[in-house]
């Protein structure tokens, strides 16, 4: 294999692409497969279309591996913890995928009673994503270190583990939604701006104002 | 309708089936052989094919078997009894296809069909 990566770095590196599973079982017989290929081609001109070839069927190939995963996020090789707290982080979302967008009507109203009465529940709204996104990230911390190996390659290995970064994906759009966008940040009494100091203040009155 | 039932297999795992029904193979020879039985219209890359593979071996269709060279890197794959007897269910689906295609004058007939529409 080593002597394969180092006749193909770049599609090497391509296969990174692949969920892992799929790679630590195909990745070594597709490299064998390509350079054989190659070496069967007479002429330059045949090796460049092996190679279009093999690059135009790439992405379509990795994106139906990566679906094929969806339904089927966890591997043999998951770490129980990881099970475990992937299913509690998703739980801590779906209150808020299924209550904020009818919340999101009246959302100035629980935002003026922010921490007590109807505003407690529009607060849990956003913590309980918050809390999910935490689990999320520290689980996969200890993860990726428990697997002694580069942030980037264990990144990559984790495209296949859409439970996990669900989460992290949504509640990094939450946080953006409620601290930056202007239609949740600037709604009167939102305690945000003041965490965030008078410029916010400002440019939100500059927008109301607007 | 279920999708074991025949002629819902995929035209790339067919093509598989097809080409290890003479004997085993590893990745490329597969592909050569699926190119020949295509008439050179079915060209594959190492992903369409290994994803095929991956879902026939998931679905026991194939196996994958000793390697008869001392090459350790090539796999080898065969038909499973299951495979084989999927593959004759779709061959005989496609045999009943063909001769209800010539019957309502679609194959074999096309310059009759032509001239009985004109």
């Amino acid at each position: 294999m080593a002597d394969l990566n180092g006749r193909f770095p770049v599609y090497s590196r391509l296969l990174r692409l692949y969920p892992v599973p799929y790679r630590k079982r195909y990745g070594e017989q597709m490299l064998q497969t390509l350079a054989d290929m190659l070496d069967a081609s007479p002429s330059v001109t045949y090796k460049a279309a092996v190679w279009m070839q093999v690059l135009f069927d790439l992405p379509v190939s990795v994106a139906r591996q990566q679906l094929s995963f969806v339904g089927n996020a966890f591997t043999r090789e998951t770490p129980t913890f990881v099970r475990r707290n992937s299913v509690i982080s998703a739980l801590l979302f779906a209150p808020f995928l299924v209550i904020a967008p009818i919340n999101d009507i009246d959302a100035h109203r629980f935002y003026n009673t922010w921490l007590w009465g109807a505003g407690i529940l529009f607060t849990w709204l956003v913590l309980l994503p918050v809390l999910g996104m935490a689990l999320s990230a520290t689980t996969l911390f200890f993860w990726l270190r428990a697997g002694k190996r580069s942030w980037w390659q264990s990144l990559l290995d984790l495209t296949h583990n859409w439970m996990m970064l669900l989460p992290i994906v949504l509640g990094i759009g939450i946080l953006f939604l409620v601290f930056f966008h202007d239609s949740v940040h600037c709604v009167v009494g939102n305690p945000i701006n003041e965490l965030r100091g008078a410029h916010a203040t400002l440019h939100c009155i500059a927008s109301n104002a607007s | 309708m279920s999708r074991n039932a025949p002629g819902f297999l995929p035209q790339v795992s067919f093509s598989i089936l097809l080409a290890l029904s003479l004997k085993p193979r590893h990745g490329y020879e597969l592909m050569q052989q699926i190119e020949e039985d295509s008439g050179g219209k079915l060209r594959l890359g190492p992903g369409a094919l290994y994803g095929a593979i991956r879902q026939l071996h998931d679905e026991g269709l194939i196996e994958e078997i000793a390697a008869e060279s001392d090459h350790e890197r090539r796999r080898y794959y065969r038909l499973t009894q299951t495979g084989r007897e999927r593959l004759g269910a779709e061959l005989e689906y496609f045999q009943a296809s063909v001769a209800l295609g010539r019957d309502r004058r679609i194959l074999g007939n096309t310059m009759e069909y032509a001239r009985w529409r004109i």
